[in-house]
């Protein structure tokens, strides 16, 4: 009973190795706002070689 | 970063003023965009679904960093399963190819040169950082890369203590060099190589423990090879190699509290 539970633990649990655009994958273009208020598209932060995208949890805890 | 012609942003599903709040205790001037409500989360497939959707962490991502070309495509991504475990920005750009401004140290021993430093000068229990160590061979020298037989092909070991995780050291791609008095073929080394071992501060809290009041931590490690040259190997050597990383607690500073 015990093997079971713990299978389908993980069983919903994924790999994030899995999730989200794969290596060669475009990252789709989005519009946020920023720290300031000022809506912002992915494209308008990058460099002229690209971008360091990162997604964190939270900034409040 | 902007050395390397990459812009630099963040995505979490904080509301602004919580953005703005940290921004400002941390000194932050690149974006750090406000993915409220989380469409943008899931949008990309990274909203942590074990998170039950009553719960107030409910819209957080799975954590973690992917590098865009100038069209927008992934170059290169990084992604732990933990979520106190990241690889730091630089550690990742470092494993890229990419120079990271580090103060280093430079180690002249028999036949190479290494200049060695770390992604990082602090670390955070869960950070995972890396140590670079950089050699360049002497002219028509060559040290045997890992999995080479019958000689001592380099290596870097890091000595063991509470609070420190070892990674597996990575190793760049070997060439193949002819040793005609013996014909044979063997995996070597003899341009300038970048070794990258990657660690991690213990976040168990055993090692929080061990490590409560200490301010940096020196890690110890030996690197070891055997060169050669055209005619003649030379005595195998070892190394000692010191770095200290500083080590801060996590940020518990909490922001203002949410409406």
């Amino acid at each position: 009973m015990a093997i079971c539970v713990v299978a389908v633990a993980r069983a919903q649990t994924p790999d994030p190795q899995t999730l989200g655009p794969k290596v060669g994958a475009h990252a789709p273009d989005f519009t946020l706002r920023d720290q300031r208020g000022v809506a912002r598209t992915l494209r308008s932060t990058f460099g002229p070689k690209g971008a360091v995208l990162v997604f964190y949890r939270s900034a409040d805890w | 970063m902007q050395r390397e012609g990459l812009g630099l942003v963040a995505v979490s599903y904080d509301p602004v003023p919580i953005l703005a709040d940290f921004a400002t205790r941390r000194g932050i001037t690149f974006p750090l965009l406000s993915d409220e409500g989380s469409a943008i989360i899931k949008t990309y497939g990274l909203l942590n679904t074990g998170v039950p959707a009553t719960n107030p962490t409910y819209g957080i991502p799975h954590p973690g960093t992917f590098i865009l070309n100038a069209k927008g495509d992934v170059t290169a991504r990084f992604f732990e399963s933990a979520y106190q475990e990241r690889n730091t920005i630089s550690s990742g750009l470092i494993k890229l190819g990419a120079k990271v401004e580090a103060a280093a140290t430079r180690v002249s021993a028999p036949h190479l040169t290494v200049t060695t430093y770390l992604s990082d000068r602090l670390a955070a229990p869960g950070t995972r950082f890396s140590i670079v160590l950089d050699v360049v061979p002497e002219s028509r020298v060559h040290v045997y890369a890992p999995g080479a037989t019958g000689y001592i092909p380099v290596g870097l070991t890091i000595d063991g203590q509470p609070g420190l995780l070892t990674r597996t050291a990575q190793f760049p791609k070997s060439e193949e060099y002819f040793f005609k008095p013996l014909n044979e073929r063997i995996r070597v080394y003899q341009r300038p190589f970048r070794v990258v071992q990657d660690l991690e501060i213990d976040p168990s809290p055993q090692a929080a423990a061990a490590l409560k009041d200490r301010s940096e931590m020196s890690v110890k490690g030996t690197l070891t090879y055997q060169a050669c040259d055209d005619k003649v190997c030379f005595t195998p050597q070892a190394v000692p190699l010191t770095w200290t990383i500083g080590l801060r607690p996590l940020d518990r500073d909490r922001a203002n509290p949410r409406d």
